[in-house]
């Protein structure tokens, strides 16, 4: 720190933008000790002493652990018919989010950018994110009022003919929840890669005789890919790890992983089952996730 | 009109709203094979036209027709013309030769004979080594040339340019007119060109057409327009001139007796266009500054006049000249020779009559 500091001292001979700049080019890793060291004692050290807790069992009170390292925790995991069936609702759902939501997202975003007259965008995109600006554990508490057997939603499709459904409380439910989170997710992500998308270049393939859905294909497509990609990539990851929505929409019976782990340590305070469950899930989302975060870039460096 | 037009607008107009009129009422004739270029200030509307031309702004009012046909409401994809872009809208997600070829693609022609073309193009520009290069990668001429093949892959009739060398720097830039000019005539194909920069139309064109306001003041030659503006914005807009406003006070054929507040009355030639003058009208003349004369070659000229020396500037192949006539009351002066008279000094002037130029001030322009 004591290196940063004459730099804002203001007395230097250079007193020019380009000397300071100089300066801290000349130590380029100075400027990261703030960050590195805030994200190495409050997530790292945490994170990794957490996860390491998966190759131990407990002892005692349960926040002592019997010596040396043991693959238990994950033997339990891979036989227990619960537990694997956790892990499959938690997939199952939030493969289903991304589709329901980047679907939806892109009919939304394009219409948005390519069909909203200019003057009303803001305004249009300000409305479809503005559920944002309450809670989520409300806007769950709201959809559970929505879809509960005497709710809206029953009596419309009552209405309709469709008859009695049974929503709440099942992972239909959950998948609504997630869904509206992903799409505002994935809107925001669309709307500003298609926001960059030159005009010109529509109007250029227009004119050298692309259709109006092949200048979606070959031009719109490719160039909104990473926006797609990265709000996909975003919503997979807080579809499969939330644990609001399950529990306030989809009941607690047929549980999903995130459900599985607040139960490991509420009910029976087991450290490292949780953190079993946790590695597990972040194993899976860095999985899941990079490839499809690889692939975005591919889109991204060329202007 | 005939059939060597192949593009014609008739009273095509654009507006905007209720209020804004983009292009008012405009009619323009291009003839097949010509380097035709719109010429005007920012928001004179000569994008909006070449657009409209294009396919890709509808037309408020009034019809454009290719080849005698009327396309004033089919999409740009039906018209046998073919846009070239300020900013190029190379796709920056393809490679270069996919961009070439994407014309071709859309016409289902197989990927391997669209290739084919699309290299041949890239010979054709001289550049067979960055077919598989990103537009990112490419200098600001390459890209340019990349976007002409790109347009040219269709074979259209009717090349659109929208100021498609003002990203350039001024020495590329040059370079690139030479070539486009080039290419024009080798290809024989017609470019309508829009350009603010009056001397890249001057040197390029066949024909220009002065737009302002949203109208088009003259359309004529380089030389022409030039030598003969019609109306104040053009005489102004197109290489220096000094304007002199004053009163027709008679008129003989061609020639106006006109009456300025300083030099009191001498005589004016009306050109094309400007014959409708009437005795007693207000008028403008414009005076170039290299067809005035100086000195001693100012006594054989059939207007003469006085000012005071004020300023004289070597600018290497011309003297720049400027005269009080009275105060306030400047001329602007380009001469092959220094004066001989020294600053602060008497200096007489000359003109012959051709050289005052008699304009009016029709259109809507804000002059």
């Amino acid at each position: 720190m004591a290196s940063i500091l004459p730099l804002s001292a203001g007395k230097s001979n250079k007193p020019q933008a380009g000397g300071r700049e100089r300066r801290i080019m000349g130590n380029p890793w100075y400027g990261l000790i703030p960050a590195v060291s805030y994200l190495l004692f409050f997530y790292l050290i945490p994170v990794v002493y957490l996860l390491s807790r998966s190759f131990k069992i407990t002892q005692g009170s349960g926040i002592q652990f019997a010596p040396g390292l043991t693959l238990a925790n994950y033997i339990e995991f891979f036989t227990a018919r619960t537990n694997y069936l956790a892990y499959a609702r938690s997939m199952v759902i939030s493969i289903l989010v991304v589709l329901f939501a980047s679907l939806i997202a892109y009919a939304v975003a394009y219409t948005i950018v390519f069909i909203v007259p200019k003057r009303y965008q803001q305004m249009t995109l300000l409305l479809i994110i503005a559920p944002f600006w309450t809670s989520f554990v409300i806007r769950a508490f709201a959809w559970q009022l929505l879809l509960a057997e005497a709710g809206p939603v029953s009596a419309f499709l009552k209405q309709v003919g469709v008859g009695s459904l049974k929503i709440l409380n099942t992972h239909v439910a959950t998948v609504i929840g997630l869904t509206v989170f992903g799409v505002m997710m994935l809107t925001l992500n669309l709307y500003s890669v298609m926001e960059n998308i030159n005009p010109n270049l529509l109007a250029a393939a227009a004119d050298l005789g692309a259709r109006r859905w092949q200048t979606f294909k070959e031009v719109v497509f490719p160039l909104s890919r990473p926006g797609l990609l990265i709000g996909a990539a975003l919503t997979f990851i807080i579809s499969f790890g939330d644990y609001v929505v399950p529990s306030l929409l989809g009941g607690g019976v047929r549980i999903v992983l995130s459900q599985a782990m607040v139960g490991a340590m509420t009910t029976s305070f087991n450290i490292p089952r949780a953190s079993t469950y946790a590695m597990i899930m972040l194993v899976t989302i860095l999985v899941v996730t990079m490839p499809i975060l690889r692939l975005s870039r591919v889109g991204l460096n060329t202007e | 009109m005939g059939s060597n037009s192949i593009v014609e607008l008739q009273d095509v107009t654009k507006r905007y709203g209720e209020s804004v009129v983009a292009v008012d009422a405009i009619n323009l004739s291009v003839r097949r094979g010509e380097f035709l270029t719109l010429l005007g200030p920012s928001g004179c509307g000569k994008t909006t036209t070449l657009r409209m031309i294009a396919g890709l702004e509808t037309v408020s009012s009034g019809k454009i027709l290719i080849n005698q046909e009327d396309v004033t409401y089919l999409p740009p994809y039906s018209r046998n013309t073919s846009m070239m872009f300020q900013d190029y809208a190379l796709f920056p997600h393809m490679s270069i030769e996919d961009n070439i070829a994407f014309g071709l693609k859309m016409r289902r022609v197989p990927r391997d004979e669209r290739l084919k073309k699309a290299r041949e193009m890239l010979e054709f520009i001289q550049l067979p080594h960055i077919a598989g290069r990103k537009p990112n990668q490419l200098s600001g001429g390459q890209r340019q040339r990349v976007a002409l093949v790109r347009s040219l892959i269709l074979q259209p009739e009717v090349l659109l340019l929208d100021e498609p060398l003002g990203a350039l720097d001024a020495e590329l830039r040059r370079q690139m007119q030479v070539e486009l000019k080039r290419n024009q005539q080798q290809l024989g194909i017609t470019f309508i060109y829009v350009t603010h920069d009056q001397e890249e139309a001057l040197s390029l064109s066949d024909r220009i057409v002065v737009m302002n306001g949203g109208r088009v003041e003259q359309m004529d030659t380089p030389k022409m327009i030039y030598e003969q503006p019609r109306t104040t914005f053009v005489a102004s807009f197109i290489g220096r001139c000094n304007l002199r406003k004053g009163i027709a006070e008679a008129k003989e054929g061609r020639l106006v007796v006109f009456l300025d507040a300083v030099l009191g009355k001498f005589p004016a030639a009306c050109f094309n266009g400007v014959e409708a003058i009437q005795p007693g009208q207000r008028i403008a003349i414009a005076l170039r500054p290299e067809k005035i004369r100086i000195g001693r070659e100012a006594e054989n000229c059939q207007t003469k006049a006085v000012g005071i020396l004020k300023y004289t500037g070597f600018l290497g192949s011309i003297v720049r000249i400027v005269v009080e006539l009275a105060p306030g009351d400047e001329v602007v002066v380009e001469s092959q020779a220094l004066p001989e008279a020294q600053v602060g000094e008497k200096i007489s002037l000359g003109w012959n009559c051709d050289d005052a130029i008699v304009l009016t001030e029709n259109s809507g322009g804000d002059k």
